[in-house]
């Protein structure tokens, strides 16, 4: 009986709310701060500028030259790399892509992989309805 | 008789001791799983759909 218990939970539900709930899990379960700044990075690439509210305009500068400016560190530029690498063309991601925020994750890499995912739909379906519905 | 895989195998990335955040993994599968029965879409259009995303995430599934 038990063991049905895990699927029982499978069988309701919608998605927005399932969605919901999967973006509150994604936010406890790794970074935030890290996990924040990729987001930024990901809302200024697909023009989100919800996401962007309440962003200096200086840090948003500095947050589009990452991979130069040396405000951020070997951890924030793995991730940063691996997110938009994820966002742009995630079938290429490479091991060493991988490999390299694994090190500085510890071993939360997974973690971490899905958020970007819950964090990605969000984006996309918010943006998507807004041109849509709009 | 030699089968072949239809996808070639991947080799896992995720280094060991990764762990999973148990509500995470389950918020992900109550989605997935909620936006496979959602009805609203015919058929043909949401498995069109899956595909393209399937090929775009190089999602072996």
């Amino acid at each position: 009986m038990s063991e049905l218990r895990p699927l029982a939970a499978l069988i309701d539900g919608d998605p927005l709310r399932e969605l919901d709930a999967a973006r509150d899990a994604a936010w406890q379960a790794v970074d935030v701060g890290l996990l924040g700044l990729c987001g930024q990075r990901m809302a200024m690439l697909l023009g989100h500028e919800g996401w962007l509210e309440g962003a200096s305009a200086a840090d948003l500068e500095a947050l589009a030259d990452w991979p130069r400016h040396e405000g951020f560190g070997e951890r924030e530029r793995t991730a940063l790399a691996l997110t938009e690498q994820y966002l742009i063309d995630v079938a290429s991601a490479t091991d060493d892509q991988v490999a390299m925020l694994a090190e500085h994750l510890d071993g939360s890499i997974i973690d971490f992989v899905n958020a970007l995912l819950v964090i990605e739909q969000r984006m996309r379906l918010e943006l998507g309805l807004s041109a849509v519905l709009a | 008789m030699t089968i072949r895989p239809i996808t070639p195998r991947r080799s896992p990335r995720a280094p060991e001791g990764t762990t999973r955040s148990l509500p995470l993994q389950m918020a992900l599968l109550r989605f997935a799983a909620a936006a496979v029965r959602n009805d609203a879409i015919d058929p043909v259009t949401t498995e069109l759909v899956r595909m393209r995303c399937a090929s775009y995430h190089d999602c072996h599934t």
